[in-house]
């Protein structure tokens, strides 16, 4: 049994780590928010050129033929910076779904994707987003990019129209798409199953970057804000704030980064179950946490100001995407009372 | 990372749950002490006599040479059989594998670890609980003796122990927890007094330990003179850790109990119950992938310190919602005792108390780990 990450994913952490300081941050993150993401496109570059997009894409499709864990260990990286990219969708969700859909029309996406190309990502029930009349959304979908629709007969790319969502930093789209809406769980293939417990982890892995973000202004706000003539981190009721988001963010890394394992490496029941328990923990662990961060910056960390409601929205996006919190609970609560309630005496 | 055993954790798990399936005790666990004492006991000899206690100590000392992952498959395993938890605090052991004498260690850890001698800690006092560098227990130098006065609460077993790693003031008044050093107190030395606890729940899991001109030989000092600061630190991290802790099967035992008397009842399908275990379950999935990257940092030699109070606090709050959702679940059949749930519900509140409050655990976790100065 080993938990530790291998040599090359310590040192992918710490690249996507720097490229993110130098490449996205506050400035480009604002920049996004007036619609201006000149700056986004370059870092979406840089992160190509490194190799970092094509993680999950075959080496045969010009990828880097990587695992889920090394994607989510960038992933978190990306969030905790407030990158205004679509990894999710364009670098983890599409590579993963893209390999239950038919060879002959994955590949030229696959190809596509490798070399940089993104695509909002189009999602329904079968994903987890609950239909809310004819309409799909599209995740990470701006103006001047296409969403990709996929199932196992079909990889298509379609136009969208924007619509105000809570993440700016993140935006979507949606379209009108005959009997799409209604596609369940259920219809997804094996593979599919496999890679949509992947995304739940991807998303609990930049729920946990959203969380480090927030966690990180409020422990440096506090240790220089002066109240009463010293630091407010003097203060007990401040300290065990802090403490509590440090709590949240080690379990966040714990979980996230082991279901990552899990799904890559176990059959696929323990896969989708794990998968859920990470969503639902990091989902709600990062709303809770950053909901704390602001009341430790406070007055401040409530303005537009502040970066905190930035990844307060994004994580609460995360958090309803792919099966919002309730949901999952249910689900996996559920399972387990019919696989291992045993008798009310405690026999099996 | 690889989460799989590997082929000799495998091998090492398959012959503990052979052992195990013809050595489980089949008669329950007793529901009140002192039967449940010499019952836990009874089975720590068993687990000792197989080969199964102290896995990662040294041989020297008793141990079986091997690491904290195989610690870790003997808490799943024992758990996972239902068998009861083991009857030795191996923490207060780690005090003395680290700071005994050579004759310390092999006079006093083959009794501990074969459960012939049972120890307790006396850490705690009236007045000294959280801020336990106040204590006021004094051991005062008398030629070639140490003679001990003062008291100590929140002992436990200490009405059964035979001996109890003593925290005495040696230093100053003001001396805090650079005078204070640890002792080796037989417990029928003359002058001991000692008197149950009963806990909130009806059992009787601790004692207050009374010290009157209690003298023991100078030889019975566990690490230096004033040194017993660092004995402490070294016990209560390993005392707040999660991996070192066979919780984690018992709580899931516990948590499919539970769904089987909401199977009972219909709500099989109800969304509400289904949510309220889920979100123990997720607790409890979260608790053991946090556990497995302890044990692995562990287990590649990385020392235990201020970390665990990250881990203890996870354990406490899963802990306390598995019971709570349990008297949610049971409603008024709760009230009538069924199955001593609210028994093991009133013992769960202890959780954020015992081992250094779950307000010292935010402490440490803010002054060591965030580094924010007070």
């Amino acid at each position: 049994m080993d938990f530790s990450l291998a040599d090359e994913q310590e040192l992918l952490a710490s690249s996507a780590r720097s490229l993110a300081a130098d490449m996205f941050g506050e400035s480009v993150a604002r920049q996004a928010l007036g619609d201006d993401y000149s700056k986004a496109d370059e870092g979406w570059s840089q992160l190509q050129a490194a190799g970092l997009t094509s993680l999950l894409i075959a080496e045969d499709h010009g990828g880097g033929g990587g695992t889920l864990l090394d994607a989510c260990v960038v992933t978190t990286e990306l969030y905790s910076a407030l990158a205004p990219v679509p990894y999710l969708t364009s670098a983890v969700a599409a590579p993963l779904l893209l390999r239950g859909v038919r060879a002959d029309r994955a590949a030229p996406l696959l190809t596509a994707l490798a070399e940089g190309a993104t695509y909002g990502l189009v999602v329904d029930k079968a994903l987890s987003w609950p239909p809310a009349g004819p309409e799909v959304v599209c995740l990470d979908w701006r103006p001047g990019r296409e969403g990709l629709l996929l199932d196992a007969e079909r990889a298509e790319l379609i136009p969208f129209e924007s619509r105000t969502g809570i993440d700016p930093l993140h935006p979507v789209g949606v379209a009108t798409v005959e009997g799409r809406a209604a596609r369940a769980e259920a219809d997804l293939l094996a593979q599919s199953q496999r890679a949509l417990a992947a995304v739940r982890v991807a998303a609990a892995a930049a729920l946990t970057g959203c969380l480090a973000g927030a966690a990180q202004l409020a422990w440096d706000y506090i240790a220089t804000r002066q109240q009463y003539g010293k630091p407010i981190a003097s203060f007990q009721a401040v300290r065990h704030m802090a403490a509590d988001l440090l709590v949240d963010l080690e379990t966040c890394r714990s979980v996230s980064l082991g279901a990552a394992w899990q799904v890559d490496n176990e059959p696929i029941e323990d896969a989708v179950r794990v998968a859920t328990v990470a969503k639902a923990w990091c989902g709600q662990a990062a709303v809770r946490a950053i909901e704390t961060a602001i009341q430790l910056l406070g007055g401040i960390g409530v303005t537009w100001e502040s970066t905190a409601h930035l990844y307060l929205r994004t994580a609460h996006q995360l958090a309803s995407a792919f099966g919002d919190t309730r949901t999952l609970l249910r689900q996996v609560g559920g399972q387990f009372v019919a696989a291992r309630g045993g008798r009310g005496d405690g026999s099996a | 990372m690889d989460l799989r055993d590997t082929a000799e954790q495998a091998a090492f798990r398959e012959r503990l749950r052979t052992w195990l399936a013809a050595n489980v005790p089949t008669e329950p666990e007793p529901e009140t002490m002192p039967a449940r004492f010499h019952y836990v006991v009874a089975w720590q000899k068993r687990l000792y006599s197989g080969g199964w206690v102290a896995l990662s100590w040294p041989k020297e000392y008793g141990g079986q040479g091997l690491g904290p992952v195989e610690e870790s498959i003997l808490n799943q395993e024992l758990g996972r059989a239902g068998a009861p938890a083991a009857a030795s605090f191996t923490f207060l052991g780690r005090a003395f594998l680290t700071y005994g004498t050579p004759e310390q260690k092999s006079r006093y850890l083959p009794g501990f670890l074969s459960a012939e001698e049972i120890w307790c800690q006396g850490f705690s006092e009236p007045e000294a609980g959280s801020d336990l560098a106040s204590l006021r227990t004094t051991a005062i130098q008398d030629g070639d003796e140490f003679v001990i006065n003062g008291q100590k609460l929140w002992t436990s077993r200490g009405s059964f122990a035979q001996f109890c790693l003593v925290l005495a003031r040696t230093g100053t008044a003001e001396s805090r927890h650079r005078g204070i050093t640890a002792f080796i107190v037989p417990t029928d030395s003359p002058g001991v007094v000692r008197q149950p606890l009963i806990m909130a729940n009806g059992d009787e899991e601790f004692a207050e330990v009374f010290f009157d001109n209690v003298r023991i030989p100078a030889s019975n000092m566990l690490g230096e003179l004033n040194g017993g600061w660092k004995v402490t630190q070294a016990t209560l991290a390993y005392e707040r850790g999660a991996a070192d802790l066979g919780y984690l099967a018992k709580y899931e035992r516990m948590l499919a109990q539970l769904s089987g008397i909401a199977k009972e009842r219909g709500l099989a399908e109800d969304p509400s119950t289904a949510e309220a275990v889920g979100q123990v379950y997720t607790h409890l999935e979260v608790l053991r992938l946090h556990s497995m990257r302890r044990l692995s940092d562990r287990a590649q030699g990385r020392a235990v310190g201020a970390e665990t109070s990250i881990d203890k606090l996870m354990m406490t709050q899963t802990e306390q919602l598995l019971l709570r959702t349990a008297l949610d679940v049971l409603g008024p059949e709760a009230v009538l005792g069924r199955g001593g749930w609210f028994k093991k519900y009133l013992y769960s509140r202890a959780a954020s108390i015992y081992g250094g409050t779950s307000q010292i655990q935010r402490n440490i976790i803010s002054g060591r780990l965030l580094g924010l100065a007070e």
